[in-house]
């Protein structure tokens, strides 16, 4: 039973981490109506972007955070504003595709300026290693936790308590609405778009503490892609739940399947849940459903 | 009009890749020497083994080349991908004429020995040094009889693992027997040693008391880590992983975290720069066996070597990229001097090559430090256990080197 | 002086949907504070001429120049931010939210705190918050009686009730050009009523021009200082409410159609 409780935990704490990652690609899509299939270079690039200010240049942690977040958020707009908007008023199935070319030409990208070997990536942070005897919790994952919890709570209370986010949220439902309303829906797409990719950063920090910071990280960007569709790719609670299944899915598996001999089966696990899922819900356990209009 | 012109640019650009300008031949031939080495893919780019390469080539072609004949090294990205680097070796040796490349020596991953077996050995019968250290190929079940063009640079992952558990047996205070906790990749190279390793304790004493395999790709190993934690045990042995993969710096700090006292001993691929420079605190006391020299080794004549044509060609090594550098001049030497050899006899040929490198007792420059060995194994016996210090970023050689063929007797 | 005089000055505007043409060479001037009302029988182009001159359609020719500056083709939000509001035929709140944040959201575009203050909350963006909110408390939703309802949200309320928001939200937008598309529409009388005080109201206090697409025509001709009518994308009479009652030709638009019955009723 103790043993259960510590996988159950510390899945729990790594669905965290998942679900400030669906956070970011939920945002993308709910005002984009786009995938971005390149969540696992934004991961990369937002890590590395932290990784300049905290290591390279040495600034204290509580300036670098926000630097790097706010650098990555610029890299969002940037993409927003080359590569998104441009298409504007086409299917949306092609912002979809485009990321997943967008995804390719980063990675190069990072092949060629960081390389693929992997950067140290240790932030000194107060040691919260949680010993309760038979449960223990090191201090590098309850601070990737307590970091996802807080910064999915910090986007949640500018989505639901202020006038931008209400803005956000109102553009996300219908952009033609919002420009009558006088909003300018382009702006707010960036803002979105900036917002998503200092969500994804952030993820890429906490993941990066957790191990190395390397280009190869990106591929647990992709672990958002089961972890959004089980919550619902339109859903923020659905991020949270979505991440939080994932999280724990792997977590047990790795400690009950695993041992069986089902080696490597924590990265198809998620893709099991999803399967699952979507028989129960198909547009996602707290999608909304949606009514093809003609 | 405009598309005609269009298309004929690209079409010959991609003649142009397709089919590279022949090599113009001097009057004396350019040896070559098949080099497939990795610069990106699961394991990480390890550009400075081909820094390494660059610099031997144009130390060796500087000082006249090998008896007249210059050198080339013909370096080729195998992505860590057996497909990959299967190709690179068939389109190498379908391309280049015989009497010019005579051997291959680079990454050659256990998995393209294996597949290319048949080939290299009894068709095209080529040479190749590999830095595969597998049991496989080079232990007991394999070695010169079943495979007699292939070489390695230093003992099997039996091997290796056999002199960490005895110098686990050599600094185990405790009156109860050594309580072992075995850490592997899911992958031929992973488990290569495992089959020995079980008999090996037996015969020493130690007690295997858990046994986990940890996905390349994993991002989370707290499972794995929890149970040896379970098992309480007195060392960790992890085999199979590169400081590239993700895994092994999760496993460090994840380890560091929860079994802050237990040492962790590694083969050769975990004691290298990289696994400090990735792993920072958390690799700090990593003990592991290494069959290559340190960068900081200034002492060593090889290393010295190393780092005088470093500096002449204005080479700046990073952080992490020494091992990797050393790795390329060792390999590189060795196929030359294994060239001069065949040379010296007047057999210049792939055979040649071979019989040279099994008749080999050359030390690499005075790499191993006077120390004399056999080459008949096909592999080099010779490896030194290190431990990693976080704070002066280096493997720290804690015995001289090590004569497998004398310690495991 | 006459520029001066005329917010609103539209000239051969022209505006086609494949083979239909909802517009054609349309041209007409608004006078600064006037209360002007365009009436038609069902597709004769009032919705269209409303979305051109809000910049939610594009129109193929012609012009629309707001107070001097010319505004045709530009996007819609540009367009309210020149001081241009209105409300929709087919109502387009945003239904899942309450009422208040409908309001507010046709605020934003003139509140100058941008997104990152939000985040940090600096006192000049919840000065500012602070100031808007109450002017819309006011000037607004109490104006209009919305308060009852302030926090409900918006699907939950009756039809008439959504318009007044619709109109609220219109409001908040600090409109110099009031553009209202039957706004009366499924109203009962007392509800009519009411938003034909609160437009008297809107008219006179707030110097607002208004331009009221209207089927109502009794209200029309009561309310409206200046009538437009017409049909098949056309103007085809203009004048005060009396004289537009005469004319032949809008009788002759309305003979068969099934508002002619309550036509001068
Ligand atoms: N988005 C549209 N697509 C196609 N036709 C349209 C569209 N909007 C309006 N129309 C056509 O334009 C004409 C005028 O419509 P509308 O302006 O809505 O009339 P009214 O508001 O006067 O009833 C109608 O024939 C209608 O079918
Ligand atoms: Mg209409």
């Amino acid at each position: 039973m103790m043993d259960f409780l510590q996988f159950f935990c510390s899945g729990l704490l790594n669905g965290l981490v998942y679900a400030l990652l669906g956070l970011g690609l939920v945002l993308i899509f709910r005002a984009s109506e786009a995938f971005n299939f390149a969540v696992g270079e934004f991961l990369v690039v937002g890590a590395f972007l932290f990784y300049f200010f905290y290591f390279n240049w040495g600034l204290p942690l509580l300036i670098a955070l926000p630097l790097g977040l706010g650098a990555a958020g610029v890299f969002g707009g940037i993409v927003e504003r080359s590569v998104i908007k441009p298409l504007m008023g086409r299917p949306h199935l092609s912002m979809t595709i485009i990321t997943l070319g967008l995804s390719n030409i980063l990675a190069g990208g990072l092949q060629a300026t960081v390389g693929s070997n992997p950067y140290n990536f240790s932030v000194s942070l107060p040691d919260l290693t949680l010993d309760l005897g038979p449960l223990i919790f090191p201090s590098t994952n309850v601070w990737a936790g307590i970091l996802s919890l807080a910064f999915f709570t910090m986007i949640l209370l500018f989505l639901y308590k202020t006038r931008w986010g209400l803005v956000i949220q109102a553009t996300s439902e219908s952009q033609p609405k919002a420009l009558c309303f006088g909003i300018n829906a382009q702006s707010v797409l960036l803002l979105v778009w900036a917002i998503a990719a200092a969500c994804i950063g952030a993820s890429g920090i906490v993941i990066s503490n957790l191990g190395a910071l390397s280009s190869q990280i990106s591929v647990v960007g992709l672990r958002a892609i089961p972890v959004v569709l089980i919550g619902g790719l339109d859903s923020i609670a659905g991020a949270l739940v979505g991440g939080l299944i994932v999280g724990i899915a792997e977590s047990l598996t790795g400690a009950y399947l695993e041992p069986a001999g089902l080696i490597g089966f924590k990265e198809v696990v998620p893709y099991f849940v999803l399967l699952i899922a979507l028989f129960i819900r198909p547009y996602g356990l707290l999608g909304r459903v949606r009514i093809e209009r003609v | 009009m405009k598309t005609c012109f269009r298309i004929t640019v690209l079409l010959s650009l991609v003649c142009l890749f397709v089919f590279p300008c022949p090599t113009t031949h001097a009057q004396s031939k350019v040896i070559e020497i098949g080099a497939p080495i990795p610069l990106g893919g699961v394991g990480g780019a390890y550009v400075g083994i081909g820094w390494g390469y660059t610099d031997c080539q144009a130390y060796i072609n500087e000082k006249g080349g090998v008896r007249g004949h210059k050198i080339a090294y013909l370096l080729e990205d195998n992505r860590w991908s057996v497909p990959t680097e299967i190709a690179v070796i068939n389109r190498l040796l379908t391309m280049e004429p015989k009497d010019q490349l005579l051997l291959f020596c680079g990454n050659l991953i256990t998995g393209t020995l294996k597949a290319m077996s048949d080939k290299i050995n009894k068709e095209v019968r080529i040479p190749s040094i590999s830095l595969s250290y597998s049991v496989e190929m080079f232990g007991k079940q394999g070695g010169p009889a079943k495979y007699p063009y292939y070489f390695s640079v230093g003992p099997d992952y039996s091997q290796q693992v056999g002199l960490l558990l005895r110098y686990i047996k050599k600094v185990h205070k405790k009156k109860s027997e050594p309580r072992l906790a075995v850490v592997y990749s899911p992958t031929e190279y992973g488990r290569d040693p495992l089959a020995d390793l079980k008999e090996d304790v037996k015969k020493l004493g130690i007690k295997i008391v858990a046994e986990e395999e940890m996905a390349i790709t994993a991002s989370d190993v707290t499972a794995q880590v929890l149970n040896i934690r379970k098992a309480k045990p007195d060392y960790i042995l992890w085999h199979g992983f590169l400081p590239g993969m993700p895994v092994s710096t999760v496993f460090l700090k994840t380890v560091k975290q929860y079994l802050p006292k237990v040492p962790i001993l590694g083969t050769h691929y975990q004691t290298v720069m990289g696994m400090i420079t990735a792993g920072g605190p958390a690799a700090d006391g990593l003990i592991g066996v290494s069959t290559s020299v340190m960068w900081h080794e200034t002492n060593n004549p090889f290393v010295k070597l190393a780092h005088e044509q470093a500096k002449k060609r204005g080479r700046e090594i990073p952080v992490g990229e020494e091992s990797n550098y050393i790795g390329g001049w060792m390999l590189g030497l060795m196929g030359a001097h294994a060239v001069d050899v065949a040379a010296a006899s007047g057999d210049m040929t792939r055979e040649g090559v071979k019989k040279a490198l099994e008749a080999s007792t050359w030390d690499f420059d005075g790499m191993y430090e006077g120390a004399t060995f056999s080459y008949a194994s096909h592999k080099v016996p010779m490896a030194r256990i290190f431990k990693a210090s976080y704070a002066q970023k280096r493997w720290n050689a804690m015995t001289p080197w090590l004569n497998v063929d004398k310690e495991l007797k | 002086m006459a520029v001066n005089r005329t917010i609103l000055e539209i000239s051969g505007l022209s505006l086609r949907f494949g083979g239909v043409a909802a517009l054609r060479d349309l041209s007409l001037k608004i006078e600064k504070g006037s209360f002007c009302s365009i009436i038609g029988p069902n597709g004769a182009g009032k919705t269209s001429l409303l979305n051109c001159i809000n910049g939610h359609y594009r129109p193929n020719a012609g012009r629309i120049v707001l107070e001097g500056q010319p505004i045709e083709g530009r996007r819609p939000h540009l367009i309210a931010s020149l001081g241009v509001a209105r409300t929709f035929q087919r109502i387009e709140l945003f239904s899942q939210m309450t009422v208040l944040e409908n309001v507010k959201l046709g605020r934003h575009f003139l509140m100058k705190a941008p997104a990152w203050s939000c985040f940090l909350r600096l006192p000049a963006m919840v000065r500012e918050e602070f100031e808007h909110r109450r002017e819309l408390e006011e000037e607004v939703i109490d104006f209009l009686g919305l308060s009852g309802v302030r926090n409900q949200i918006v699907a939950s309320l009756p039809h008439g009730v959504r318009k007044r928001v619709d109109l609220a939200r219109a409001l908040a937008m600090r409109p110099k050009l009031l553009l209202l598309d039957e706004i009366m529409a499924g109203m009962s009388i007392e509800e009519k009523e009411d938003v034909a005080s609160y437009l008297m109201d809107v008219h006179r206090d707030r110097e607002v021009t208004i331009i009221w697409i209207e089927h109502d025509l009794a209200a029309v001709m009561e309310l409206s200082e200046h009538v437009i009518a017409l049909n098949f994308g056309v103007k085809i009479a203009e004048g005060a409410p009396e004289e537009i009652q005469a004319n032949p030709a809008v009788i002759e638009a309305y003979l068969g159609s099934p508002e002619e019955e309550q036509l001068f009723s």
